[in-house]
């Protein structure tokens, strides 16, 4: 009997023991480790003091080197070295939901998929308040005071939590038009939805390619109804990136996708389905097959960003050294607002965990020299006597002494801490990288100008839509489209798909969104 | 053996026809995965390539042998392979021995459990604080170790050796035998194709390490070929995706897809070594019974 | 058992290894029943009971869903289990060496390519100008959209799993097959029995042991269908008919971050299929004699 006792004690000991594998860390470690790793105050060789942090971010380089000089270049001017640290952006979110699990959190990091959230709800996030206005002047000043609204909005505490990406004015989303196929069939870029649809015909029945084939489709979407925000746009309809986004109507916050300017833009796709105007295939166009299409000089009308046209265009020269491509305007519809929707605050840049607390100074002036002067110019043109020279006191940029290596280390996002974008910054860079390119993505950007606005629910967080993944996933929104557009399901049924949509947690969720709404604007 | 029916003739032909189609239907694929990693960017990306190149380059060839820390990645993978199939025969051949032999009394029990961890799979992130909480993040043994044991692998090669007539291992032991010797000197010697199966199973599995080395591995060092090359991958993405490289020889679908050819040629060409020992009669009919 | 003690040892390593690389870890399925808090642990992670399970059980479109899941993967099961059988059994017909080693390399190689490529490769096949419709066409028919028509959907999920995975299953049986002792073909030779005889009364039973330990194992995941090939494969306009457990896992947990929904799907499954393997391992006991454990 004794002994089934102390059989019972150890196989309980052992329980015990195993199971401490299995929760044994958590958040407790979490100082002592980040402690021994890094954070000691350590001298450069000039033998002044540097203080150091981890930082890790994606999508970034790779291979980011140990030594350059662009490290000491910073370094010299803050005081301060910033240890990169990245992971392949596919598995990103996975990485950094298992480094939050064993406690090992770099000091400055960029969320990803929900984990600001997790952070926020979960009490694992520092409050920058304070320590942004002191800290980081400069950062803080040149945000609006609505887009740090709109940051204290995401939580539920209604304080600060992180640092978001602002892409301030620029129109980064445009109609793209092929120049010569319009000038192959004898018209004007369309400024009109009459005009528009006529172009469409004459893509459609006059051989624009000229190849002796009725092969061309005269616009395409892709897979969801995506990437053909233009076509939802131009009856005010809030759309990005092919994504129904939130938008007031009669001074509450409603989902576009159940609008009635939604019901009047599929009655509009579902007639340039039918009439073969827009690619039929579109509902099962992955990306590149998409991109394929247009490279291979099939597609009339897109689109998309034209920051990445020189690609396509690039591509696009090969197949047929005629193509040439144009901004298009927004077309006009009788009776409708239309605009192009954007986002600038699309992205969450850093935050820093609480654990971290003690580094948050140094971590706020390192993120805070980027708004100086200097480091826009050492962003995008390099080093003095490097890559530019001083000429009458004017930059005089030496694109022969510069490198993809260099351009992709201080830029946009490998070294650069910068999260405030605006299109002068877009401009500068756009003529360093796109050559020949340059003009025309700059019309693409002016054509769009005028139509792109700020939608209302721009810096919501994903969290609105917790519980209800057919809502936040747009699931019932793309299988009614994709059903409307292609006619099986007549438009008159539109408002059935409203009630489902609402019964399936739709009610909820914009609930939650005017109560975001309403924070967000006080 | 001679006088084949007519019918049977037939059905010879047929399934030798059969067989044919299918299989170039399976080559066909990998063919155009080659043929697209020969091509320059703008053929693929205009959809021209199918089985043969268009304008033919090896830049992307260049480009991934230029990466100095391949070889290193790849010399990780022959380690986790090599080291790992050993680690792995070995600790399974022996389990599965003991579950053969109806002398081992707790064996219904045993099995059962280990059915049941094929079916009730561990968590990530308990699974991950596991691995972390034995020490074993950020070594190549965390590449090896989890994945120890298949308990598929198990349960076939346990099947095997039930199915050895019982009889030679009696007799085996009668002769004085150990289990252990019975083991090694009856059993696994008749149960080669058995044993070539399962080490070809552990072999690619080791091969294509990835859900372990993402989840378990930190340091570039110790990345397998697959994680490695996806990272030169989603670099060239970031790249592009961020500047002007339309002059480049390679992009990310041609580079993906001479990933694919560089880094699963190797373990392909396992098999056909394997096959020897794929013969008939080379079990049963070689014991007198 | 004291004879026999180095059975026992023998088997030491192996059990040590599953109880610490799987029990271990597989306890923390209990996160099925908290509201996981990642940065907190196991440890100070709130218990909710069964609430997840409610969740997912009063899903408005979970009889779609788990219509789906069965049906997919009963065609799976009733097509595609057989077919590396008769493909083993089909290569076993062929005599030379060299041809046969050859077809069996070839028929392992789409084991070798991700469901992202393929996915790539059939939606090429089925599109409008792809080789499928050019037959339709020659046959003077209009061309159809396979890749979003729900009729077609679950015969190409079989259709290309079958393609992609038979002969690497085959190997299974291939190694089974050179187990079967060729003096009992001799003899049925020598009795006048033909091929077909020689197939059902020598080939077959052989293999029997194989393919019912493989049927029962395949049972037991009856539910695991596969998230990558189906989340390829699916497109708004077949959500009616491919919608499945791990889809809807996708949208409900996984892009939420919330591990206990998964967990909790998770085990689910997992209770659906060893109470299915146990039923048949039952039934196959009973019929054929053969059995798991």
């Amino acid at each position: 009997m004794r002994k089934r006792v102390r059989n019972v004690q150890s196989v309980g000991m052992a329980i015990v023991l195993l199971t401490g594998l299995l929760i044994g860390c958590g958040k407790s470690n979490a100082v002592n480790e980040t402690g021994d790793q890094t954070g000691e105050a350590g001298a450069n060789n000039k033998g002044e003091q540097v203080e150091s942090f981890r930082f890790l971010k994606a999508p970034i380089s790779i291979e980011i080197p140990g030594q350059h000089p662009y490290y000491d270049y910073v370094i010299s001017k803050t005081g301060i070295d910033a240890k990169l640290e990245t992971f392949p952006w596919n598995d990103y979110t996975q990485r950094l939901q298992t480094i939050i699990a064993s406690g090992d959190i770099p000091e400055l990091f960029r969320p990803a998929g929900t984990i600001d959230q997790t952070l926020i709800t979960q009490g694992g996030a520092l409050a920058l308040d304070d320590l942004l206005q002191e800290y980081a002047p400069n950062l803080w000043k040149k945000f609006p005071e609505e887009v740090w609204n709109k940051v204290r909005a995401a939580s539920d505490d209604g304080k600060i939590y992180y640092i978001p990406k602002y892409d301030s004015d620029m129109p980064g989303r445009s109609i793209i038009m092929r120049k010569d196929w319009l000038e192959n069939v004898g018209m004007e870029v369309p400024t009109t939805l009459e005009e528009y649809v006529e172009v469409l015909k004459a893509f459609r029945d006059k051989d624009p390619n000229q190849n002796g084939q009725k092969d061309e489709l005269p616009t395409s979407g892709r897979e969801g109804a995506r990437w053909m925000d233009s076509m939802f746009g131009m009856y005010g309809v809030a759309m990005f990136e092919g994504y129904p986004e939130w938008q007031v109507v009669d001074g509450q916050m409603m989902y576009a996708g159940i609008t009635p300017n939604m019901k009047e833009a599929l009655a509009f796709l579902h007639m340039l389905y039918k009439e073969k105007l827009l690619d039929n295939e579109t509902f099962l166009n992955k990306s590149d097959t998409w991109n394929a299409k247009i490279q291979s000089d099939k597609v009339g009308v897109w689109f998309h960003i034209p920051y990445q046209a020189n690609t396509v265009f690039d591509n696009l020269k090969k197949v047929n050294p005629n193509a040439e491509l144009i901004g298009a305007p927004l077309p006009k519809v009788e009776g409708y607002d239309g605009f192009i929707s954007q986002k600038p605050l699309a992205f969450i840049d850093y935050m820093i965990p609480k654990a971290a607390a003690e580094y948050a100074p140094t971590i706020l002036k390192y993120l805070d020299w980027w708004y100086s002067e200097e480091a826009e110019t050492f962003m995008i043109y390099g080093l003095e006597n490097d890559t530019w020279v001083k000429e009458d006191g004017k930059i005089k940029y030496l694109p022969e002494k510069d490198t993809q290596e260099k351009m992709t280390l201080r830029g946009n996002g490998t070294m650069s801490a910068l999260s405030y974008y605006d299109t002068d910054f877009f401009e500068k860079t756009s003529e360093l990288l796109h050559g020949e390119f340059t003009n025309v993505i700059q019309q693409m950007w002016e054509t769009a100008r005028p139509f792109s606005r700020f939608i209302e629910s721009d810096g919501m967080p994903n969290s609105v839509y917790n519980g209800f993944g057919d809502i936040g996933s747009h699931k019932i929104y793309q299988e009614y489209a994709a059903k409307f557009i292609i006619g099986e399901l007549p438009i008159e049924k539109f408002d059935e798909y409203v009630e489902l949509w609402k019964k399936s947690g739709g009610d909820e969720v914009t609930k939650k969104v005017n109560e975001w709404y309403q924070k967000s604007n006080q | 053996m001679k006088n084949r029916t007519i019918g049977e003739i037939a059905a010879g032909y047929s399934n030798h026809i059969l067989l044919t189609l299918a299989a170039l239907t399976m080559i066909l694929p990998f063919i155009n995965v080659i043929a697209i990693s020969f091509s320059m960017p703008w053929a693929v990306s205009a959809n021209k390539v199918s089985f043969w190149p268009v304008d033919f380059t090896m830049e992307s060839y260049n480009y991934l042998l230029s990466k100095s820390d391949l070889w290193r990645a790849m010399g990780v993978n022959v380690f986790v392979t090599v080291a790992g199939t050993a680690f792995s025969m070995l600790t399974t051949v022996m389990l599965a021995y003991s579950l053969s032999r109806p002398e081992f009394l707790i064996r219904k029990p045993v099995v059962l459990g280990i059915i049941f961890t094929m079916i009730f799979q561990p968590p990530m992130i308990p699974y991950f604080l596991t691995i972390k909480n034995l020490g074993l993040l950020d070594t190549v043994w965390a590449m090896i170790i989890p994945s120890g044991i298949s308990a598929f692998n198990l349960i076939i090669l346990r099947t095997f050796f039930i199915q050895l007539s019982g009889e030679i291992i009696e007799a085996a032991k009668i002769d004085g035998c150990s289990d252990f010797r019975a083991m090694w000197n009856i059993v696994m010697p008749l149960s080669k194709p058995a044993l070539a199966t399962v080490g070809l199973f552990y072999a690619v599995t080791y091969w294509n390490v990835f859900y372990h080395a993402v989840l378990f591995i930190r340091s570039s060092d110790l990345y397998p070929l697959q994680v490695k090359m996806r990272e030169y991958i989603s670099d060239t993405e970031n790249i592009i995706s961020g500047i002007n490289q339309t002059g480049l020889p390679y992009n990310p679908d041609t580079l993906k897809m001479a990933v694919l050819v560089f880094a699963t040629i190797p373990i392909i060409a396992v098999y056909p070594f394997l096959q020897k020992y794929f013969v008939h009669g080379m079990t049963i009919g070689s014991v007198k019974e | 058992m004291r004879k026999h003690w180095i059975l026992y040892v023998m088997a030491f390593p192996g059990l040590l290894w599953f109880l610490l690389f799987r029990y271990v870890p597989v306890l923390g399925s209990v996160i099925a029943f908290q509201d996981f808090q990642i940065f907190n642990g196991i440890g100070d992670s709130p218990w909710v009971g069964f609430k997840h399970f409610e969740y997912i059980f009063t899903y408005s479109n979970l009889i779609d869903v788990l219509r789906n899941t069965l049906l997919i993967s009963l065609y799976q099961l009733v097509f595609g289990f057989p077919a590396p059988v008769i493909l083993a059994l089909m290569l076993n017909e062929v005599r030379k060496k060299w041809f046969k080693r050859s077809l069996q390399t070839l028929f392992y190689l789409p084991h070798f390519i991700s469901w992202v490529i393929i996915g790539g490769i059939f939606f090429e096949l089925l599109s409008l100008d792809g080789i499928v419709n050019g037959l339709v066409r020659q046959f003077g028919g209009e061309p159809i959209l396979f890749m979003q028509q729900p009729e077609y959907f679950r015969s190409i999920v079989v259709l290309s799993s079958i393609w992609k995975e038979v002969g690497w299953s085959a190997i299974i049986y291939l190694a089974a097959l050179t187990g079967i002792n060729p003096s009992l073909y001799e003899a049925a030779t020598v009795d006048g029995a033909g091929k077909w005889r020689q197939l059902t009364s020598i080939t077959l039973p052989s293999l029997l042991p194989t393919i019912m330990i493989l049927l029962l194992l395949r049972i037991g995941n009856f539910l695991e269908l596969g998230f990558e090939q189906i989340y390829v494969f699916l497109t708004p306009l077949t959500f009616s008919v491919g919608d499945i457990l791990d889809t809807y896992v996708f949208r409900a947990g996984v892009l939420e971050g919330n591990y206990s929904v998964t967990t909790a799907v998770g085990l689910f499954k997992s209770v659906v299929g060893f109470t299915m393997l146990w039923v048949g391992n039952y039934i196959s006991r009973k019929s054929t004699g053969e059995s798991l454990y």
